[in-house]
């Protein structure tokens, strides 16, 4: 027969203090849901503030905002992923997270070529890194704050592995600013989206793990 | 008998099958109803949630033994039954990251697991604290003990005055008046090795009377009979 107890006087007297009736938190894929509008501000915001690339009519619609989309789309998948990540019990299996890395680092090289493929651009050695460290910065400057709302969903769920799933988050992030960040940035050539853009999403993926890993130290 | 079981699994199978992984995925749908041994803990679980009392005696009733069990294997058995008690301070402070019907015991265990990682995280640190404060003690006791003379002037005196003239010339001269072993040389007329092996068999002579221990790390930078290094 089960053993059963009962909860220790001072236990139950802490439980039955602050017992009220909560509300479950939705499911990661609906909570991923209310990202869209983050997704969609770093989409159009950022090439709606700072202007469109000049070369966008070289990239088509779909070449531009067709695979833009579709790499916000992608971002927030993984955001979504890491959200059930953060939840106990309902952890991603090595490969799943493992394929997620590998998907969002593809698609953001094959979004690299692509660009470079339909609207090249020849930029002496000196400019594109100059070039790279202002979209690095603007970069940053969308993606911290996405970050910091996608994050507050990621760490209040108790993860049992809040590096990994913070981690995860911010990677998704990432790919969600270089969506917008693509239709700003004329400079097509590889070197330099991979410098600029891909150590922003570099960046705020170990944002994200800092923040998982501090918010559970801060934890009681 | 069922026609789909012995056939080969073909395109459609592996598509249903991608469909369903990617829902289970993509949507956090576990696939799975709880089963019927979780039956309890679900209904336990959204009686805690809707606020009842009963359903936190329920849980605790049904889960502490395992995750007592747990602990013990985990953490040891003296820290277990806290650890309990804190693992279920922390499921009444996240159980509203619980979904129903999800099975409850491994979101319960993984909340445990998070519990015992704290747990590690800081006997690791007190460990840490507990180390630094008593190398520091340690070393408070070493200096009070260093700091502590060993004998009075007058013993000094008296165990100099035992010594033969010649070791304790070298000795006084290089010892309480700083001269160089050449200078000592000179001064007496002698090789300076004489001077070293008579200072360095003073010093030899006065451990011995006054009872003090030849210190092995001095030995080798301050040996005389094979030289000092300010000779």
């Amino acid at each position: 027969m089960a053993e059963r107890r009962i909860p220790s006087p001072l236990l139950l007297g802490v439980v039955r203090g602050s017992l009220r009736p909560v509300r479950p938190y939705l499911p990661p894929s609906l909570r991923a849901l209310a990202l869209l509008p983050v997704g969609v501000v770093l989409l159009v915001g950022i090439p709606a503030l700072w202007g469109p690339r000049p070369n966008l009519g070289l990239l088509g619609g779909f070449g531009a905002w067709g695979l833009s989309a579709l790499q916000m789309l992608l971002g927030l998948t993984i955001v979504g992923l890491a959200l059930r990540e953060a939840v106990p019990g309902q952890e991603l299996p090595r490969r799943t997270l493992a394929a997620l890395v590998l998907l969002g680092v593809l698609l953001f090289l094959a979004l690299t070529l692509t660009s470079e493929w339909l609207a090249p651009v020849a930029l002496r050695r000196r400019v594109w890194v100059v070039e790279a460290i202002g979209c690095f910065r603007m970069a940053a400057t969308w993606g911290v704050p996405a970050l910091a709302i996608a994050s507050f969903s990621t760490v209040r769920a108790s993860p049992t592995r809040p590096l990994v799933a913070s981690a995860v988050c911010g990677l998704g992030t990432g790919l969600m600013t270089d969506a917008g960040m693509r239709l700003f940035c004329g400079v097509s050539t590889v070197s330099h989206v991979l410098v600029g853009h891909g150590a922003a999403i570099l960046l705020l993926g170990a944002l994200g793990a800092f923040v998982g890993v501090v918010a559970d130290r801060l934890r009681p | 008998m069922d026609g789909a079981a012995g056939r080969k699994p073909g395109l459609r199978d592996g598509v249903t099958l991608f469909l369903r992984e990617g829902r289970r995925l993509c949507m956090g749908d576990s696939g799975s109803e709880a089963p019927d041994g979780e039956a309890r803990l679900v209904v336990a679980m959204i009686a805690y949630q809707a606020g009842k009392l009963d359903g936190f005696t329920a849980l605790y009733a049904e889960l502490a033994g395992d995750l007592e069990r747990f602990f013990v294997g985990t953490a040891g058995r003296e820290v277990a039954e806290d650890l309990v008690q804190d693992a279920f301070l922390e499921i009444h402070r996240s159980r509203r990251t619980y979904r129903a019907p999800k099975p409850v015991r491994p979101w319960v265990f993984g909340l445990a697991w998070n519990v015992l990682r704290r747990h590690r995280r800081a006997a690791w640190r007190r460990r840490r604290r507990e180390e630094a404060a008593g190398a520091a003690l340690a070393r408070s006791t070493e200096a009070s003990r260093r700091d502590r003379p060993l004998f009075d002037a007058g013993d000094l005196q008296e165990a100099l005055r035992r010594l033969p003239a010649t070791r304790r010339e070298a000795w006084v001269l290089h010892h309480q008046h700083g001269w160089s072993f050449p200078e000592i040389a000179a001064r007496l007329a002698i090789g300076v090795d004489a001077a070293k092996l008579r200072s360095s068999r003073a010093m030899r002579s006065l451990r011995r009377v006054l009872g003090v221990a030849q210190p092995q790390e001095r030995a080798a930078g301050c040996d005389y009979e094979k030289g000092d290094p300010r000779g």
